[in-house]
């Protein structure tokens, strides 16, 4: 049977209000039927005792007029005598209406007759009483008397047995509201237990599915999801609890199904952080291990699973790439940046050798660019390195190598020139004199820039006076301009910082060498103009001329190695490596180098050095 | 410059023909040997003043040389040859007693003015000393005399008397270095370069000891860390 809760409810009520009803009905009842018998009692019963006491009373004044008339005669006694009768007789049918006993209809039957006897034998009396006293005497004494007595008798019978059943009738009423009254208490005994067991039943029944969905509920909200939620009602409330097991279900397959992708998407890039083939860290926000593969345990030198959830520094003492991973996690910062280069090299000895490794650090943000942590990504460039090291070295060997016979040459050509010759072979001595210059020059040079190259050259920063120092750059090459009558001039836009980090030795020579070129290619009568210009993070210096320029296709080129230029004397000079020297030097300070050219009209280079 | 005699000391054959070219009009007696064992026989037998000697050599190398006679000639003077940019061993070779590099490639007439400057400091007075290079040229001769003390005085001297030149910086420099004090060298070096920001031998003598500087202050600073938790 489907019930609603407010069909419960209903039905729970209305048990109540029938259980209320039959109480209100039974104590109407009694009461009611009280008051009836009461009534009867006082009405019926009251009115036949009173006609019996006065048909007694009538029947004995009669019988006295009769005793009177024996003793003396009077014709009025016989007319009273007959008022009489009509009293008795007006009394009798009072009594008679009112019968409410079995018993009273003889009594007043008997009355009747009697009565009627009495009457006759009175009038034989009364008859007689006009010839002979005797006579009417012995009527009277003989039958007359005789009935007088029984009517007496039958009247105060009469009297007596509606007393009793007066009594009776009282006792009844009596016992019926006694009866009432514990009929009523028992009624409302049970109606009371009736009523409470049912309130108390429906409230439970109500309420028992109530809490068990309150506490499947509160189970689903802390994520347990293997309630049986047990209401077996039918009502709303068990729809509900279907509803809600059906609603749980639903949420047990999502969070399985999800639960299952979660899984194979985090086994699938951990396989594919593994099989990488780079050196894989990554850390949290307090720069514990979340991830490490197999590649980095080899570099680092620790088994990876076991090294999740330790500290950075537990796995390695490196400050440095410490502080870049702080940098990454607190600030969101990339290393290298976008104006670094190379700079972060790892190495790591072991027995066989030396290996290298060039290091990234990256933060890791959410969609929402919150940083959740870091990775610290290792290359293997061992190979690299190697290689690096086996160029420099052998342009480092080669350079000295060189050196040697271009010793020998140069000091042989020197040592002819020191004695007389013909034009001729002066010149071409000459010839073999300047070229040993640039051979020399491009010794050194390559040397210089393999040095730099390997890092063997670090660069000594320090705070320096940039202002004076370019001025001292200008005054080494003043007297060439002016020679060439060449304006080399200095133009400061702004106030330049006087501590400016820097290697001075290395940005004089990067200064000069500019300066250098630019004399190379320009004209007598141009000028050259060194102009510093600051801002808010950054020094840029630029060296312009009115020279011939660079041709287009050059200008790309320009800063890679021996390339060079016919300078305006028409013939090739400089080693070629210049630039590419001043440019390594600028990318070691974490500047950088650019030039803008129009052939024929001049050129531009501009280097640019950080402030901190 | 009569009854001279100078040897030079080189692998290379033609170093040795055109050096000896260059010297031999400074009118001295020349004579070369081929590598190092070959130098210490010849100098046994002859009686030199002056050796040029190439530091890289096969076999005995320049500097094994220069130890073998600084203690059995410590009256010869030597001329360092290298064809390296840095002077590595400098400073042990000032401790040797030579303070003079001609470095490769040369011209004949930075080897012949090398070559006199030596010659002519040996007879320099101490009490006659005027100009800044007689001091410098002083300085030098202590230097192969291994009298350092004497040497830093005259450099001290020099630069009081030309504070301009960056030599005699690099010179007190290396002598510094000589008594340990790497931190005051670095600053000299550093005065070297502020007069003169392309001076080659100071920019050369500072990344030496930078670089060597640095690859000893970890440990150092690691021993001092440990002694601190200790």
């Amino acid at each position: 049977m489907k019930l609603s809760i407010r069909n419960k409810f209903l039905i729970s009520f209305c048990l109540i209000l029938v259980l209320v009803l039959i109480v209100w009905g039974r104590g109407i009842f009694s009461i009611r039927d009280l008051g009836k018998s009461a009534q009867l009692i006082l009405k019926e019963n009251y009115r036949s005792i009173r006609a019996a006491y006065k048909m007694i009373e009538i029947i004995e004044n009669q019988n006295n007029l009769l005793l009177q008339g024996l003793v003396d005669y009077s014709p009025d006694y016989k007319s009273s005598f007959r008022e009489k009768e009509i009293k008795f007789l007006i009394n009798l049918s009072r009594a008679e209406d009112n019968i409410t006993i079995k018993k009273e209809n003889n009594i007043i039957a008997n009355i009747k007759s009697n009565y009627s006897e009495f009457l006759g034998h009175s009038t034989d009396v009364f008859s007689r009483l006009e010839n002979s006293q005797k006579a009417a005497e012995d009527i009277y004494e003989g039958p007359l008397k005789k009935k007088y007595k029984i009517v007496v008798k039958e009247c105060s019978q009469l009297a007596s047995v509606n007393q009793e059943t007066m009594y009776t009738a009282s006792q009844n009423t009596q016992k019926t509201a006694n009866e009432s009254f514990y009929t009523i208490i028992i009624i409302g005994v049970i109606a009371i237990s009736a009523g409470i067991i049912i309130s108390i039943f429906f409230s439970s029944r109500l309420a028992y599915p109530i809490r068990k969905l309150m506490d499947a509920t509160k189970k689903i909200g802390d994520g347990d999801l293997d309630v049986d939620i047990k209401v077996e009602s039918k009502d709303e409330l068990g729809m509900l609890a279907k509803e809600l097991q059906a609603m749980v279900r639903k949420l047990k397959d999502y969070r399985k199904l999800n639960v299952g992708r979660i899984i194979a998407e985090r086994k699938r890039a951990e396989a594919i952080i593994q099989s990488v083939g780079e050196g894989i860290l990554v850390f949290d926000t307090e720069l514990k291990i979340v991830l490490a593969n197999q590649v980095v345990g080899e570099i680092l030198n620790f088994v990876p699973h076991e090294g999740i959830d330790k500290h950075f520094f537990e796995i390695l003492k490196n400050e440095k790439i410490f502080n870049l991973l702080k940098g990454a996690v607190e600030k969101g910062k990339i290393s290298p940046g976008e104006e670094e280069e190379e700079k972060n090299i790892f190495e790591v000895k072991s027995e066989e050798g030396k290996s290298y490794f060039y290091y990234t650090v990256n933060p890791v943000k959410t969609e929402e660019g919150k940083i959740i942590g870091a990775v610290l990504l290792f290359k293997d460039v061992s190979k690299l390195k190697e290689i690096e090291e086996m160029k420099s070295e052998f342009m480092t060997a080669a350079s000295h190598e060189l050196k040697n016979p271009l010793s020998s040459v140069s000091m042989s050509v020197d040592l002819l020139l020191e004695e007389e010759h013909g034009e001729k072979d002066k010149e071409l001595l000459l010839a073999a004199r300047e070229d040993c210059q640039r051979l020399k020059d491009l010794v050194n040079d390559l040397l210089d820039l393999s040095k730099l190259e390997s890092g063997e050259m670090p660069m000594e920063l320090r705070d320096v006076d940039y202002k004076r120092l370019c001025k001292k750059g200008i005054d080494i090459l003043k007297k060439q301009a002016e020679e060439n009558e060449i304006n080399l001039e200095l133009i400061e836009e702004k106030e330049i910082p006087d501590k400016v980090k820097l290697d001075p030795n290395k940005i004089t020579w990067v200064l000069t060498n500019l300066i250098g070129n630019a004399l190379r290619y320009t004209d007598k009568g141009g000028y050259i103009k060194v102009r510093i210009t600051v801002t808010k993070n950054r020094i840029f210096t630029s060296v312009e001329d009115n020279g011939t320029g660079i041709p287009y296709e050059y200008q790309s080129k320009i800063f890679d190695k021996l390339i060079s230029l016919t300078d305006k004397k028409g013939t090739k000079s400089g080693s070629g490596l210049g630039l590419s020297i001043t440019k390594e030097i600028v990318k070691a300070h974490g500047g950088s180098i650019w030039v803008d050219s129009e052939p024929g009209e001049g050129s531009i280079f501009t280097f640019t050095l950080p402030i901190k | 410059m009569s009854n001279k005699e100078v040897l030079i000391v080189d692998d290379e054959k033609n170093i040795r023909l055109t050096l000896s070219r260059c010297v031999e009009s400074l009118d001295v007696e020349v004579n070369t040997a081929v590598n190092g064992e070959d130098a210490l026989s010849k100098l046994d037998e002859g009686n030199y003043n002056l050796m040029l000697l190439d530091l890289k050599m096969p076999g005995m190398n320049g500097m094994e040389v220069l130890e073998e006679t600084s203690k059995k000639y410590p009256e010869l003077n030597v001329i360092i040859i290298t064809a390296y940019g840095s002077i590595e061993g400098a400073v042990k070779a000032m401790k040797l007693g030579a303070v003079d590099f001609i470095q490769k490639p040369v011209t004949p007439e930075e080897v012949r003015s090398i070559i006199k400057s030596v010659f002519d400091r040996a007879g320099l007075e101490k009490d006659k000393l005027e100009t800044y290079k007689e001091h410098l040229e002083f300085a030098k001769h202590n230097i192969n005399k291994r009298k350092f003390d004497l040497a830093l005085t005259h450099i001290q001297k020099a630069i009081g008397i030309d504070s301009s030149k960056p030599e005699g910086f690099v010179l007190k420099g290396n002598l510094l270095e000589l008594k340990g004090e790497d931190l005051e060298a670095q600053k000299t070096y550093r005065a070297a370069l502020e007069l003169e920001p392309t001076y080659k031998p100071a920019k050369e003598c500072l990344s030496n000891l930078t670089s060597g500087f640095s690859k000893d202050t970890p440990n150092k600073k690691l021993g001092l860390s440990g002694d601190d938790k200790e």
